[in-house]
Formats: C-alpha cells, structure tokens, sequence
C-alpha cells in the first residue's frame, strides 16, 4: 500500500509545487488550565471523548405540588389523546387570510425594510426582514455609504452587522419589557401619565427642569431638545461608555472639537493605543471593512496596495490586539508616556523620563514602530481608544499630522453638537444641581444612571431630592424603581429615528411593528413636553423640512439620506501640548499592592448594562476569556501567581475607599499590574433571563442575578481608570462557566504543560500544524499549493505484478458529484472575532439558550463556535480566532454510525440532518472528529410553551424547524436559503424571468449563509465548488495563477475531505521586532 | 443443583407468556391494519368551514381558474387562501344577499378575518413549496385530487412522506404542459385538453425535471 496525492487539474504553477508551511515556533493552546494540566478533558480518561456533563441528569426538583399535577395533567391528558382525540394527527389548524390583502403582499415571503439601531449615540444602519408583519433578523445594510462597499470584487453587496445590533433584535419579543407606565412603582396608563404631564409642565415653567437624555445622534431630538432649552429646560447628555476624550484632546489640539475618521484602507501601518477598532468603536464594523480590504496579503485589491501591519499597545487583550501583528501589553495610564515617546521620536523633542520606557522591550517596540511609522509617511495612521486621556488623544493628533497621515489616512470631520459639555462633567453637574435642590423636575430620556452613573455622584440618592421624575426606558429598571414616573420607550424596531452613523450619514429607522407595549420614543415624549402630541413620523418629516431634506420616500427606503456625512474639517493646526506626568506614570515599571491600576471595560455580554436581559448575548462567549453569563476581573498571569489567584478565585478590588468583589480570570496577555474589570454585569431589576436560577451561581455573592454590578467602584476621577487600587484574594470558589476547553477536538499533552522559553511538548507543538496555520508575508510563496488529501493506493508495483490495476483504498463510499458542490472558505488573516457570525446562526437557526447551569455541563447550543487559541508565552501571547462550525465533509464519520439514518449525505455534498428521524443516540456526537454537532439533552424550547414567553415565538425564523428533546443538531449551511434560492431561480427561469439553466449554476454570492452575510471582513465565504469562477472555488484552490494558496483543511489526515477550508492567517510582522521564520522551518 | 433455575413461582406466568406470543402477531397485524387505514393517514379528512364554499360549483361548473383566487401558488411558497376581498370581487353583484356568505360580508365590512381550517396539513418540518411544484409543471390535481367535485374539501391524497418520494423517484406521470397545470381531469379520455402520449416525458426534458430526494429537500 501506498499513499499518494490525488490528481487534480492543477494548472502548474511553473516549478515545484510545495504545500503551505506548518507553523514553526511553539505550539498553540487554549487556556491556562490546559497549561497547568486542568482542562476538563486532560482531568479523566474518558473525558477526552465524551464530554464532561453528558451523563449529568437533568436537574429534577423533589415531586413539588405544582410537579405533581404536572404529571397528573400530563397523565390525564393522554389518557384523554387516547379516546377522545382519537386518529387525528396533528392538531388542527386555521388559515387566517388578511380581509384585504395589499397590492404586491405575497403570504408567507419575508420582506425587507431599511432602519437603523442606535448604540451610544452611533446609528448602526440596518436591514430588517419581517415575515407577515413580525421582524425576524437585522442584517448590515450594504448600500449605506459608511456600512457597505466591496471588499473583493464579487462581494459587492454586502456590509456586515455589529453583534450587538443583531442580537438587539430579541428585546422587541421580550415579555418583561414594560407593558404600561409606572407612577410611584404602581402600574398606570399613558392616558393618565398625558394628564399629569400637564401638571408637569406647569411646574416646568417656572424653571428647575432638566432632561438627562442618553446619547442620541438623531436631528430631530436635536431640535426638539433646543426648543426645551429655549423652553427654559437645561438638558444633559450622558453615557457611561463615552468616547467624549476623544472630542476633549482634538478640542486640546485644534481648538474646536473634530471627530478623527481613519481611512484604514488606505494605511500600510495602523497603531492603536489603547483602543478596539473592530468592537467596542462607534466605527467598528467599517474599520473592520476598512481593515480587511488592507490586510489582504495579495495586496489591496482595490487600490494595489501592500498588506497592512497592525501594531497594538493595549493593557487588556481586545480583539485588535488579537489581530495585531505586534502587541505591547501596556497598564493604560501608561499610554501618556508612551504617546509622548512616540511624539518625540517622530517630530522632535525629549523623550519622558518614564522608567518603563527603558525596558528592552518596550524601547525595542517603540523605536521599530517609529521608525515603521516615519517610512509609511503618508500612509500610516494612529488611532487612540476611549479609555485614554485627553492629553493621549491630542498628542495622537500631532503624531498623526506628523506622519502626514490628516487627508491620506485619516480625515477630521466636523462634531456634530461641537458645544455639548462632556458626558462625565455633564451628569456631574446634574447630579450637583439635584443635590442642592435645584432641580425640581427631571426628565431621563432613556439610559439608566441609577445603576451606571458614577458612583460617588450618587445618582439614585440624588434624585430623592428631585420632586418629580420621569424615566423612559424600555424596562422599568433600577432608576424606574427610583422615579415618579416610568414610561415605557418604544423598542427601536417600533420608532422611528433619524440619527447618524459615525461619519454623520442622516441614517433613517422606520418602525416595522406597532409598539407591542405601547411604548414612546424619546422624540415622542419631547414632543409631549412641549405641550405637542406629534407621532414619530411627523416630528421628523418636519424636522427635515427644517433642515431641507427632501426625497423623504426614498430616504426611508434606502434607510440614509445620501451626501449627509460631516463636512471634513479645515485649517486645522495642531497646537504643541506638553502634558506633565505624574509619579506613577514616572516611576518603576513594577508596581506593589496599593498601585495597581483598574480600567473599566464594556461587557461582551450586556454592553454597558443595557443588554443584561439578552439570552444570545450572555451566552455568546466572550471574544477572548470565553466566558458567558459573567462579568469578572481580568488579572495578568503574573498577578494571579502573585496573589496565588486559581481559575476559580473570587477577588476583591479596592478602588480608593470602594471595593467589589467579583469572579477573577487570568487573561494571558493582561498587561502586567493592571487589572480589567468587566461593566454590565449585576442588574438587579434587568428582567427575567438575569434573574433565572438556571442562570445564576450558587456562590453568588449580593442579589441573586447574573453577574456583580462592577460600576460600584467607578467614579468621576476613575472613569476611564483608576490608579492606587488594591487587589487581594478573598479565599472564596466561584466557577466562571468557560466555554474555552469545550469542544477540544484534538486535544494537546494529557498532563501540565508548562511553558518553557524555548516551545512546549512535541505533542502540542504537534498540534498547531494541523488546526491553525500562520504565515508571514514575506515568506509567502507563488508555488504554493493547497494541500491535497492524502489518499492511500494499492502499492503499484504489486498490483501490475497480479495484472490488476491499482485500487483505491478508502473506508468510504465515495461518492461523485455531478450538481452543486457547496462549499465554504474561511480566511483567519481577516477574522477578527468579533461573534457576529455566531449571534447571526443563532438568529437564522433559531438556536436555543441553555443557560449559565447547562453551559457548565457542556451544553451550550451554538452551531459555529470561535475557537480562541493563544500562541507563545502566558505572559503576552499572540491570538488567532477560528470559527468552527459542521465542516460538511465528503466522507463524514458521522454518517457511518447512525443506525437509523438521520443524518444522511445529499447530492450537493451537504451532510443532511432529518430531527425528525433522530432518535438520538449520539453516535454521530462522538465520532465527529471536529465535535460540531450539538445535542439537545433537555427541551430547551419548554419556556416557549409558558404563556408568558409565546410573544416570544414570533422571533423564530419560520423557514427552519424548532429542535426537540432529544435529537441532534449542527450547522446546516443553512441549507433553507440554498433551497430557497434554489426553488426561486428554478422558478424564475421556467417561467422567463431570467435567463440561464434551469439545473445550472446559481449566481456567485446569491445565496449567503447567515455567518458569512453577517462577518464585516467577509472572512466567511460561502458558494458553489463546482462553479470555477466562484470566489469559494478560487479561495479553496487560488486558480487562474494568483498562487500564494493557503488554504487548508483541519484534520487533513483523517480522510473525511471537509467542504469548509480555512485560509491560512497571513501575519505581517516588522522584520526588526521579530526575525522571520525560514518556510517549514523547526523551531 | 436444584431443579429450578428460576423460581418456582415463574412456572405459573407460562400460559401468559403463550398468550403473549400467540397475541403478538394479532396484536401487530391490528395496529399495522390501522397504521395504514385512510382514517390514520387522513384521506378523507374534510373538516367544516366557516363559510360552505363549494370548489365543484365555483371550479367545476363556472370554471374559474385556480389562481383566481390562490394567486401565489406560482410565485410563492404558499399558495394563499384568499382574502375575503376576492370574493366580494364578484358576491357584491352576485347573491349579494345569501345567508351562507354573511361571514364573508361579515368580515369585509369589519375588516376581521374569516378563519377558515386548514385540511392539507403537513408536519411542521417538512417544507413543502407550491412554487416548486408549479413551476415543474405538476397539476393541481395530483396532490388536491378532483377539486372541481368537491362540494366541501377534503384530503384526496395520502400526503405521506412516501408518497412524496414516490412521485419524486418517478415524476414523469405527473408532469404535464406547464399552461395545463390547473386543468381538472386531465387524464379522463374526454377531456379537453386532456394528456397527450409521451407528455410527461417531454415535460421532464423541456422543463428539466430532476426532483432531489435529499433529506434537506423537505426538512430543515
């Protein structure tokens, strides 16, 4: 026998063809535990291959009361199925037609409307789908200027959605949104809430009312908040997560406010200091377009461009830094210094005296960036975060107009509102104000500043002093309990907004559903308070015509008002600033109890808070601790040692005299001596899912909901971070349900695997060379091919000597195809990890919550997961993400083990799953060697059947079957739009509507998955193998003489011929800071 | 070695267990003779509506076509029943006064819908699209069966997953001329248009016919 390579239609390439290089250097793992030898599958034998959890029973409460007449009723109902019902099979159903049906309304086809989602005081602008008049999905909108545009040539419509705008999607069905207003925490209506308004606004005035609005783009509220304040109305604006540093340092700089927009397609060299550009910034999803159209290692394609390097100095790890090709892990207060370094290297001046400047390392890394940053002239930019200073954001306007980066990669636009004071002195004031009694009405215009405002102003307290107020929010959450009035707001999928995206596009949102709950918009109430009972619709339109705006049909309809971005600011200079230091900054790099540093982080999870009653969230992990349904501590592995932290310590923080105590995670990477701690966390009156047992720890400390509320420590002088602060164990357990070492399909060393300085066991450097490959620019080559599966022959020679030809030797019956062969390419160079894709497959799956109880178990649901590996030493290791979903192999091993046919091979290549066959053995489970299929041990849709929860079925995606108990389920590549897509262009072709074969080829890019429509980077592609002009088809094999293929296959070996290949990360790192790897070279 | 593996008092659950295996194949012959009885797989099933339409007189003796009033079933998944709209297209000239169609005047007035019951009902994982069918030029009548004779609807056809796999594994007498698609009785020797020899053959070539019986062709 012999094995030999497959012989395909390669066009040769000219000269040898090698395959791509396996990753030298030390092998990749994925969490501490698994280094020390602690992961759940290196703890016993067994549980290297069935998981831990899947022989826990589920958990039976002792035959209570109500359980017994559970059963009783059960019993006696099919008992009652039996005689009664008889031979009827299904349950009988109506046809409810529409009396009238519109002109063009087809029943049962989804529809889609432009609008948009507002994320603090950002407009993410949207598409929404709504099947027979209930939204279902949000999606980007791929003809927004500021959202859409190619990234490849065939891509061309396509945006991307932020993760937090899909998933906020799920708030419109909740049943614990607020059904009425609230006076005095007693449930009251609208009607009587307009009569007490007028008294309200009797007392308004005479003066001494304030509005505390939430940050809003929008230009109608903006009109509408000055005619309040010519009303005589003060007005604030405030949001816990602000990017109002940013305003501060420009207006330091320049003079005047300006936004700072980078042009990341157009720079070779990005720097962020401090500041995640594909998360948590306002214009996170287009620099994550912006980015990827750059990090192309074939070049940009739209410009021809070279591949950027993207250089990261951060104190916590974010998912830039984990697609950075040179991180610094630095404690935030130190990004002054290290600005002023930068500063002073690129345009004169002294050096700071900062001790930590002089380390190897550090100098190392900033004299190369420099030196990086003065040869890309032009096209480099920087971009500093919202956590860092004033002083940092206007020494980073000067290092940019340096490197001559204002016009080529960076545009200063004008700020919208230039004359609003601060978010952080803007409540301040408030808050001073109530206290002294000078505010006798307050109007809060959603937000929640009980629980997210500072915590020394002392907000809630503060408003006992106010004589009457009025809270709009969404839930009647902590500051509703604390007002005179709640009101319930109208969920944005039920207004209508006209905000702006970060570039300042007139974004529109049109409401898709009347309010369930009969909620207001916040421009409804202003309306209200000026005495004015004007819808939504009609204060905009009027608005507009203010504002000449005109085309108001198409503007909704195309969901922006086109040419409406910020003017680019002019004549800008930048004054020369000289920040000083302060001792901390100054001193020694180490730094003792009593002077560690905290930075205040938004929650993966809940945002700032506001996300605390959103099941997807809490359960889609954390992009780099792969926590869910927690917020917690980030400690460098160095503290943790320090302070003898396990993986399951609780810890308390002292924040000057403040202190919380809270579950802590060794983050390696952390930045030494500084300690993240998670917002969002412990909402106490956030709704059901928060609350829920199933949900909540045992050892949780405080009220019993998910998470500890982390804003107690926060206050003005540590809003961004605090200095001075104390960190001790507190000698208490507390387990974080971790999803990092779930799902390990190829596992590493059975026992610790400490790191040395020179690599890791063989067996889990073994490891890195067959699930994640990395690659430097430099070291690319034209020749490469993608790797063919190795196929085993009868030895030749033995076979002509018995006159027979050689076999193929395979386990499987292979099978040609003749038809579509779908398959999909995932490009890590360009995933940055940012969940949208798993919120998206939860969405268009209708793929059940398990809860934080189940997620220990094992459990959790999700069909694509991102894998999060950590590559190099504990203490600053580099990220690569992977998504992982059902790989759709050809020879697939689960197939072989199903003994009743469920899971079945079609014609197109796709690894079918009939639920309704399954009888759930879980075979196909265990013998999925990339463990992607996920199994539903309990009846996670019961909650469904509550009569509370059945508003919440009009979310499900009507085009996919809602999973019971008991069968199995994986990534289908939603296979319901290839069927759709498939039926409508058999059909439209039969009928002459388009031309084309009726079997033939289905247009590249028609049929999207719902991971690859919602990746901003368009890392996910999706398409027909057998269409050789396909973008899947190129990406897989790189046909046509691009060469440089770096496509792969996890688990080559096994033979199972997946239809998902991963294209290898291209890293492109400074050849100063770190010597490039020969190709295929030992470390 | 005693004589009794068991316990003595096993001996006496022998004449059970004689008539459990003589019961068995009665036992199973009954519940197969069931299983396939057109109660338990709903031919026949033909619930009350809230009006009395009658498909043979609208259909069968005024001849309106399908799509007058099910107007997506060639574009769209579901064919639509339709709304009362259409039906007072013509009931406000014609019998604008009859007692059978006050739920319909009833409901147009209030603009409240007529729920009418559903009697072709699949399970809710299978995803069965009018539009596919239509458009591969599948009479009507080869699942709905003789519509034009039915004075109240009912359930012509097994609607069983084999069933489905059988027309689906062979098509080819069931295709017709795509402008036939409607046609009642196309197959009756006096029909007119009725089906010509080697038609679905032709059907199958010209409209390129080759139904998938992948699982995820009906479930998803």
């Amino acid at each position: 026998m012999s094995a030999k390579h497959h012989d395909h239609d390669h066009p040769s390439h000219g000269d040898v063809s090698t395959p791509l290089p396996a990753t030298p250097q030390h092998g990749y793992w994925k969490s501490i535990a698994e280094l020390d030898g602690k992961a759940s599958w290196q703890l016993s034998p067994t549980s290297k291959e069935f998981p831990v959890g899947s022989d826990v029973p589920p958990p039976v409460d002792p035959l209570s009361r109500r359980n017994f007449f559970h059963l009783m009723g059960a019993s006696m109902g099919l008992a009652g199925l039996g005689v009664g019902a008889g031979c009827r099979r299904y349950e009988k159903e109506e046809i409810v037609p529409l009396t009238r049906r519109p002109e063009g309304h087809v029943p049962g086809a989804t529809l889609q409307y432009a609008t948009a989602f507002e994320l603090g005081g950002t407009a993410h602008s949207l598409i929404a789908t709504s099947f027979e008049g209930r939204p279902i999905k949000l999606d980007g909108n791929p003809e927004h200027p500021f959202a859409g545009g190619a990234i490849n040539e065939q891509t061309k419509r396509h945006a991307g959605a932020h993760t937090f705008a899909q998933a906020a999607i799920l708030h419109l069905y909740d049943p614990d949104r607020s059904p009425n207003p609230l006076l005095h925490g007693k449930a009251s209506t609208l009607d009587a809430f307009k009569v007490g308004l007028e008294e309200i606004r009797r007392a308004m005035a005479g003066g001494g009312a304030r509005v505390l609005a939430e940050a809003s783009s929008s230009l109608t509220l903006a009109g509408l908040r000055n005619r309040l304040i010519a009303a005589g109305v003060g007005w604030h604006e405030y949001e816990p997560l602000s990017w109002d540093n940013e305003r501060l340092g420009t207006r330091k700089a320049f003079g005047r406010p300006v936004r700072p927009i980078a042009k990341l397609d157009h720079a070779t060299v990005i720097v962020t200091i401090d500041c995640d550009l594909f998360v948590e910034h306002p214009a996170a999803m287009k620099y994550s377009r912006d980015f990827a159209r750059s990090r192309q290692p074939q070049g940009c394609e739209a410009n021809g461009r070279k591949m950027n390097r993207l250089y990261a100095v951060e104190s916590t790890f974010t998912n830039t830094g984990a697609l950075a090709d040179h991180r610094l892990p630095l404690r935030s207060e130190l990004g002054l210094p290290f600005a002023m370094a930068l500063s002073a290297m690129l345009s004169g001046g002294a050096v700071p005296a900062a001790e930590f400047l002089k380390e190897q390392k550090v100098a190392e890394f900033i004299a190369a960036l420099a030196d990086d940053l003065k040869a890309a002239s032009g096209k480099a930019v920087v971009v500093a975060g919202r956590r860092q200073s004033p002083e940092v954001h206007a020494l980073v306007a000067k290092i940019n107009a340096a490197i001559g980066a204002v016009g080529q990669t960076l545009d200063y636009v004008e700020d919208p509102d230039p004359e609003r004071p601060a978010h952080s002195a803007s409540i301040q004031q408030l808050a001073q104000d109530m206290l002294a009694g000078r505010v006798n009405t307050l109007i809060i215009l959603g937000g929640n500043p009980v629980y997210d405002a500072p915590a020394d102003l002392d907000f809630g307290g503060a408003l006992t002093k106010v004589a009457t107020s009025i809270h709009l929010a969404e839930y009647a959450d902590e500051t509703s309990q604390r007002t005179t009035w709640h009101v319930p707001k109208a969920h944005f999928l039920e207004a209508w907004n006209d905000c702006r995206t970060w570039d300042g596009t007139i974004t529109m949102a049109q409401p898709l559903v009347a309010p369930l709950y009969g909620g207001v918009s916040s421009i409804e109430l202003c309306s209200l308070l000026l005495g004015q009972e004007l819808s939504g619709e009609a204060l905009i339109k009027a608005e507009h015509a203010a504002r000449n705006i005109g085309n108001w049909k198409q503007n909704v309809h195309d969901g922006f008002v086109a040419n409406t971005a910020l003017p680019v600011a002019a004549g800008l200079t930048v004054a020369d600033s000289n920040p000083s230091l302060t001792a901390s900054q100054l001193s020694g790099s180490k730094r003792k109890q009593g002077e560690l540093e905290v930075t205040f982080h938004y929650s993966s999870f809940t945002y700032d808070g506001r996300f605390a009653n959103n099941a997807w969230l809490w359960e889609t992990p954390d992009f780099l601790s792969k926590v869910v349904w927690d917020n917690y501590a980030l400690v460098s592995p160095e503290t943790a040692t320090a302070l003898q932290l396990d993986n399951d310590s609780m810890i308390s923080v002292k924040v000057g005299d403040r202190s919380v105590e809270l579950p802590c995670y060794t983050m390696p990477g952390q930045a030494r001596y500084s300690i993240a701690v998670v917002l969002g966390g412990g909402r106490t009156h956030a709704g059901h899912v928060s609350q829920h047992p199933k949900n909540v720890a045992d050892g949780q400390l405080g009220p019993r909901v998910v998470g500890v509320n982390t804003y107690a420590v926060r206050t003005l002088g540590s809003f961004d971070y605090a200095t001075g602060c104390t960190a001790t164990s507190t000698g208490r357990k507390y387990q974080l349900a971790n999803v990092q070492d779930h799902w390990a399909y190829q596992p590493g060393a059975a026992g610790p695997m400490k790191y040395r300085p020179n690599g890791f066991d063989p067996e889990v450097e073994h490891r890195s060379h067959e699930i994640i490959r990395e690659v430097d620019v430099a070291e690319m080559k034209p020749t490469w091919k993608a790797e063919e599966p190795s196929e085993f022959w009868d030895d030749e020679a033995e076979a002509a000597a018995q006159g027979k030809p050689a076999r193929h030797l395979s386990l499987f019956e292979e099978k040609e195809y003749t038809g579509h062969r779908w398959g999909m390419a995932i490009d890590l160079s360009t995933c940055t990890g940012c969940n949208a894709c798993m919120v998206a497959c939860q969405s268009e799956n209708n793929i059940p919550v398990v809860g934080r109880r189940e997620v220990i178990n094992n459990r959790e649901m999700s069909w694509i997961r991102i894998d999060r590996y950590f590559q190099g030493s504990p203490d600053d290791p580099r990220v690569v993400h992977q998504p992982v979903a059902c790989q759709q192999c050809e020879n697939a091993p689960c197939e072989q083990v199903c003994p009743v046919g469920a899971t079945q091979h079609s014609d197109e290549g796709l690894n079918d799953m009939a639920y309704n066959r399954c009888i759930g053995t879980r075979y196909c489970a265990n013998n999925c060697p990339y463990k992607v299929r996920r199994f539903n041990f309990l009846d996670w849709n019961a909650e469904f059947r509550e009569a509370r929860n059945k508003v919440r079925r009009l979310l499900f995606n009507p085009d996919v079957t809602v999973r019971m108990r008991g069968v199995m389920e994986k990534c289908t590549y939603c296979v319901q739009r290839i069927q759709n897509a498939k039926i409508r262009t058999k059909a439209q072709i039969r009928s002459g509507q388009r031309n084309g074969v009726i079997d033939g080829v289905i247009a590249d890019g028609e049929i999207e998955t719902a991971c690859q429509q919602a990746c901003p980077t368009e890392a996910i592609t999706f398409g027909d193998l057998a269409d050789k002009t396909s973008r899947v088809a190129k990406l897989h094999e790189l046909r046509g003489g691009e060469g440089n293929s770096r496509s792969y296959s996890l688990l080559e070996e096994m033979y199972t011929k997946p239809r998902t290949r991963y294209l290898a990360r291209v890293r492109n790192p400074n050849p100063r800071l770190e010597k490039p790897h020969a190709a295929g070279g030992e470390s | 070695m005693s004589r009794f593996i068991f316990h003595e008092w096993t001996e006496s659950l022998k004449k059970w267990i004689n008539l459990l295996v003589l019961g068995a194949p009665v036992y199973l012959v009954a519940l197969i003779a069931y299983g396939v009885t057109p109660e338990a797989i709903r031919i026949g099933y033909q619930p009350d509506q809230p009006v009395p339409y009658s498909h043979a007189l609208h259909v069968g003796e005024l001849g309106l076509d399908c799509r007058y009033c099910h107007s997506t079933v060639d574009r769209a998944e579901k064919a639509a029943v339709p709304p009362a709209a259409t039906c007072m297209n013509c009931h406000s000239q014609v019998k604008k006064d009859s007692d059978a169609l006050a739920p319909i005047r009833q409901a147009f007035a209030d603009n409240e819908a007529v729920r009418w019951t559903r009697v072709h009902d699949l399970p809710d994982y299978v995803y069965f699209n009018h539009q596919a069918h239509v458009n591969a030029a599948v009479g009507c009548e080869t699942c709905h069966g003789r519509i034009d004779h039915m004075v109240k609807v009912y359930q012509a056809k097994p609607l069983t997953m084999q069933w489905c796999v059988d027309c689906h594994k062979n098509p080819t007498p069931h295709l017709r001329d795509p402008e036939n698609v409607t046609k009642m009785g196309y197959d009756d020797a006096a029909s007119v248009p009725r089906r010509a020899p080697q038609e679905g053959e032709r059907v199958k070539q010209t409209n390129a016919v080759h139904p998938p019986i992948n699982c995820s062709t009906c479930h998803r």
